[in-house]
């Protein structure tokens, strides 16, 4: 409780901090709204090229793409400082007063963050949910519905901890930017059914970066409900608990190895 | 009773051997080689409550990579700090909540929003009663003299208002220690004195321990009872200020236009122990205070040289340590 409570003022001070600046706050907003629609713009060129990709339409697509993107944008929009992380503020010494703090270096570099410009993904993601939905025929229930909805939110507590676990390897190499950067991009493989890749990319999405077990599979119940649907979300809910814990088992142990800087 | 253990304390650095140059940079890559640093080395003492110590030494001696690691920003290689019995391992957030830190070259105050807001953020991050708060922030404020720019950014306050709200974040959690890293560095001498008059009233009325860091030799002799000296990583000295007053205090050196010809012969029959220095654009004449009188050599320089313009200067913090280090 008393870390929600902290939570909120630490969040209500970075909103206040982004809107000094409102200008800036809007471009980012805009322009992360156009980076979406063009990446999404360039998908329908390329889906709606074809019939179907393998059973699925562009609706279908464009609704995985929804859930992804939803995912995708809760990460950002809570935890975007552990890019700052990973490219500068260790290397520049810059954490120094987190350490000072009677909290944990983690919880403070989450909370001290909100990014506005996530608003982009969120919107885009909506829409896409909304529009696409309404052309596609469901037949799971409100339990499918849920399904979806926790898929979210382990998808972006995957996502999170993973930036977590690459972010402190900066603690160690002083800079794990460009790491993250391009693990990041796994994250676009769950746009897109699961179906159509590898086997080994299959199993990698399922059970070791479980992405694709949390997006993917929820998806799927949404047009054919699964008996075993009250397993996936049990395995879900598991893989996320296990992955993250790793994650935040790494942090711990790399946090100790920040050097600062000379004054 | 001692508030501070710090036993065999040390710090070592590892730095990647490179060659000058990008050729060296490339090699570097494919190259496992380390150099070692050590910043700290073996270093330990205790502070009791209440003590206002001056941890000096010159740049890069190892000061402020002891002080991060007395206040948990960095691990020891090896050895122990335990602040009120308790170590960082364990017990990183319980010692956090009864210190206060002051670094005179990072703020720790919220950038972009008015002043006002760190410290309401800082009344929750240190869970301090709404009753607490309000005495102590307006304490503080009347202290510092800090109601004309509460509702600031922090980013448009100038460096004296900022080190003053730094130094108020600090302290509104009512902690037990304060650790300050060069509180007054960069600041003009009301600031400097207003800080320095904020740091005794406090230590007076509250008991407060203080662990302080600086170059400058008035910051020692208004605040500290006892200093620490360190130089390489190692206490060259810890004791109290009028013993190492008494041992390099007194040392004087005056400069003056290096156009005057100065008779050194002379200069040192009369004044003995004198030691002439020819610094290119000045001469520095450097004596113990114990050996000559200043102003007899003042009187005599000015009737027999006929200058004008000198400038006299106390033993800095550098050149005590540099002489401690030579005798060691």
């Amino acid at each position: 409780m008393r870390y929600l409570k902290l939570y909120s003022t630490y969040a209500k001070l970075s909103l206040m901090s982004k809107l000094v600046y409102k200008v800036n706050a809007i471009i980012g907003v805009i322009a992360f709204l156009f980076t979406e629609a063009t990446s999404l713009l360039t998908l329908y060129i390329l889906v709606s090229s074809v019939p179907s990709i393998d059973g699925y339409s562009i609706y279908h697509i464009g609704f995985l793409f929804g859930l992804t993107n939803m995912a995708v944008g809760i990460d950002h929009l809570l935890t975007d400082r552990l890019w700052t992380v990973a490219y500068f503020e260790v290397k520049l010494g810059k954490l120094d007063h987190m350490f000072l703090r009677p909290l944990p270096v983690l919880f403070q570099v989450i909370a001290s963050e909100v990014q506005l410009e996530a608003l982009g993904e969120l919107i885009i993601a909506a829409a896409l949910l909304i529009l696409c939905g309404s052309q596609l025929t469901f037949t799971g229930g409100v339990g499918a519905v849920l399904l979806v909805i926790l898929g979210i939110i382990c998808a972006a507590v995957i996502i999170t901890s993973f930036k977590i676990m690459v972010a402190s390897l900066a603690f160690k190499f002083k800079r794990s930017g460009p790491l993250l950067q391009f693990i990041y991009g796994f994250s676009g493989y769950t746009k897109y059914p699961m179906k159509i890749y590898p086997k080994i990319i299959q199993a990698i999405l399922t059970f070791v970066i479980p992405l694709g077990l949390c997006l993917y599979y929820p998806f799927e119940n949404l047009f054919a409900p699964m008996e075993n649907a009250p397993l996936i979300a049990l395995a879900m809910v598991g893989f996320t608990a296990v992955f993250s814990a790793i994650c935040i088992f790494v942090w711990n142990k790399l946090v100790k190895m920040y050097e600062s800087t000379g004054t | 009773m001692s508030i501070i253990n710090v036993k065999d304390l040390s710090k070592t650095f590892k730095k990647p051997v490179r060659e000058e140059g990008l050729r060296g940079m490339v090699k570097a890559l494919f190259s496992r080689k380390y150099d070692e640093v050590r910043a700290v080395d073996g270093i330990s003492f205790d502070i009791e409550e209440g003590e206002i110590v001056g941890y000096i030494g010159a740049n890069g001696a190892g000061k402020s990579t002891t002080i991060k690691m007395m206040c948990g920003i960095l691990h020891p290689t090896g050895g122990s700090v335990t602040v009120g019995g308790l170590d960082f391992e364990k017990n990183r957030q319980k010692i956090n909540k009864q210190m206060g830190v002051v670094f005179g070259q990072k703020t720790q105050l919220w950038w972009d929003i008015p002043l006002i807001e760190t410290f309401k953020i800082l009344k929750s991050i240190y869970e301090v009663s709404d009753e607490d708060y309000e005495e102590r922030f307006n304490y503080l404020c009347d202290l510092l003299d800090m109601r004309p720019f509460l509702t600031q950014t922090v980013r448009s306050l100038s460096l004296g208002q900022r080190m003053r709200a730094d130094f108020a974040a600090a302290l509104i959690h009512s902690p037990k220690i304060v650790y300050l890293d060069e509180p007054t560095i960069g600041l003009d001498v009301l600031v400097k004195d207003k800080i320095r008059g904020a740091i005794k009233e406090l230590n007076k009325k509250y008991n407060i321990t203080v662990i302080l860091t600086t170059h400058d030799m008035k910051d020692i002799e208004e605040l500290c009872n006892r200093i620490i000296i360190i130089d390489k990583g190692k206490i060259l000295y810890d004791g109290s200020l009028a013993n190492i007053k008494y041992r390099f205090g007194n040392t004087k050196t005056v400069f003056i236009p290096s156009n005057v010809s100065l008779d050194e012969g002379e200069l040192k029959e009369r004044f003995g122990s004198i030691e002439l220095e020819d610094q290119g654009e000045r001469w520095a004449l450097k004596f113990s205070q114990s050996d000559v009188d200043l102003d007899d050599m003042l009187l005599y320089l000015i009737n027999t040289y006929h200058i004008k313009d000198f400038k006299i200067e106390d033993i800095s913090i550098e050149d005590i340590t540099k002489q401690l280090y030579e005798k060691h």
